[in-house]
């Protein structure tokens, strides 16, 4: 073999490892919206996401002080897996310098569990307005 | 054809380009050499002390309460109950010297005696991965308590339970609630035989040693991550706080908000946690591990079907 046929048959083999894979993963959805406790927004917390089908990660959102969520996954960046989602909502607050810190539940505990809490989101890809409207 | 004496330039310069290649694969891995050798001493930890547990039911026939009805508020829970077993039996010796009943009596964190032998970092109940170290104070500054001391940390929580299973709703509902599908929660008798899905399916101690993304408040809170001294409290017979024993409600290295009894199992491991079961073997449970299927490892008699991880 010559000399220039084997320099590009290894700058052939070095394109290639370059290129790999493209772009994989679930397809996504932008979900947002707005949590709401006894009608009034909720100041706090976090909206989780736990997909129905295995593999798919979790997505979270930290609701802000008007009460509304923007939700993303760790490994993925902002969205939500497509999908049926069961949803748990925990929100407390600082109660002041009690003994250890004090944490107070805004929500009733229930919510804070995926299958307690009777939450799920249906999302689709594109935009989904999704609001989570919290009672006692 | 003429015979070819010594190396051409090109020839010696695909030598190194791939000398380079395989030295670039290598570095990553040596850098994660130090790590890998911190995992492994911390499930040495979990299997020392998943061990102990073993000799303790050899003994008393049972697990440890993770609660009981004692006289003290704030009282000890399982990890001074388990040091004999881990050769701190000399721990243990000196509080009762120093105090009648000890456990039943005395809360470390409410009597601050500087003169106290118990304090200082207890070798096995801290992950060396942590940055956190193997001390900790036993809690934040406030007007009620001025005084605070430095522990021995503890990075390793009991498993109480699925919070989807039996759980016990507070009567205060500020508070929060408790459950019994674990191993140690509070008033349990749990022995090898009540652990019907089977000893290999069914986590005994989690690893909590990371506060990455909690706020203050939550770091310095009951849920956060207390020395050994905080053993549970006793509010009523319906309503607990549960320290050193957690309920499995969030995924592992969850940082979204959480009260006081559902502490998420974190690490400072890459990409998730170390746990160890009730027969003693350690694993180490990924991040994104199903949170069904992490549920269903922490309930002892729920007769889930685990297919892998």
């Amino acid at each position: 073999m010559s000399h220039s046929k084997m320099i590009a048959s290894l700058f052939a083999a070095a394109v290639f490892a370059c290129i790999g894979c493209g772009p994989s993963g679930p397809e996504m959805g932008h979900v947002f919206g707005t949590v709401t406790y006894e009608g009034k927004p909720l100041p706090t917390g976090t909206v989780s996401f736990v997909p129905e089908k295995e593999g798919l990660p979790m997505a979270y959102a930290q609701i802000q002080a008007d009460g509304t969520y923007e939700a993303s996954t760790k490994s993925l960046g902002r969205g939500v897996p497509v999908g049926s989602h069961r949803v748990m909502i925990t929100a407390m607050t600082d109660g002041g310098s009690g003994e250890g810190g004090n944490l107070i539940q805004l929500i009733p505990t229930r919510y804070g569990g995926d299958r307690m809490s009777g939450l799920t989101a249906e999302v689709q890809e594109g935009e989904n307005k999704i609001d989570f409207l919290l009672e006692k | 054809m003429k015979r070819q004496l010594g190396f051409t330039l090109v020839e010696l310069l695909v030598v190194i380009a791939i000398i380079g290649v395989l030295i670039a694969l290598l570095l990553p891995a040596v850098q994660q050499a130090r790590e890998a050798a911190r995992r492994m001493q911390c499930s040495n930890n979990l299997k020392q002390l998943s061990l102990s547990f073993h000799n303790y039911h050899d003994t008393y026939g049972k697990f440890m309460p993770g609660g009981l009805h004692a006289n003290v508020t704030y009282p000890l829970g399982w990890v001074p109950r388990l040091f004999p077993f881990f050769e701190q039996g000399a721990r243990y010796d000196a509080m009762d010297a120093l105090y009648s009943s000890y456990m039943m009596n005395r809360s470390p964190y409410r009597s601050h005696d500087q003169t106290n032998p118990i304090f200082g970092p207890v070798p096995s109940l801290s992950c060396p991965s942590s940055p956190l170290g193997d001390t900790a104070s036993d809690h934040p500054i406030t007007a009620y308590f001025p005084d605070t001391q430095i522990q021995g940390a503890l990075h390793y929580r009991a498993n109480a339970g699925s919070f989807d299973v039996d759980f016990h709703a507070p009567g205060d509902s500020s508070r929060d609630g408790y459950v019994s599908s674990g191993v140690v929660y509070p008033e349990s008798k749990v022995r090898f035989g009540d652990i019907i899905d089977g000893t290999t399916n069914t986590i005994l101690l989690g690893e909590s040693s990371s506060t990455k993304g909690w706020t203050t408040s939550r770091a310095q809170s009951f849920g956060g991550i207390k020395p050994w001294v905080w053993g549970f409290y006793r509010y009523n017979a319906t309503d607990w706080l549960m320290i050193d024993h957690k309920m499995v409600q969030f995924p592992i290295n969850y940082s979204g908000s959480f009260t006081n009894n559902n502490t998420p199992f974190t690490s400072y491991h890459p990409g998730g946690a170390m746990f160890a079961n009730c027969d003693g073997s350690v694993v180490f449970l990924p991040e994104t591990i199903s949170l069904d299927t992490f549920k269903s490892l922490a309930t002892r008699k729920n007769g889930e079907v685990n297919s892998g991880l």
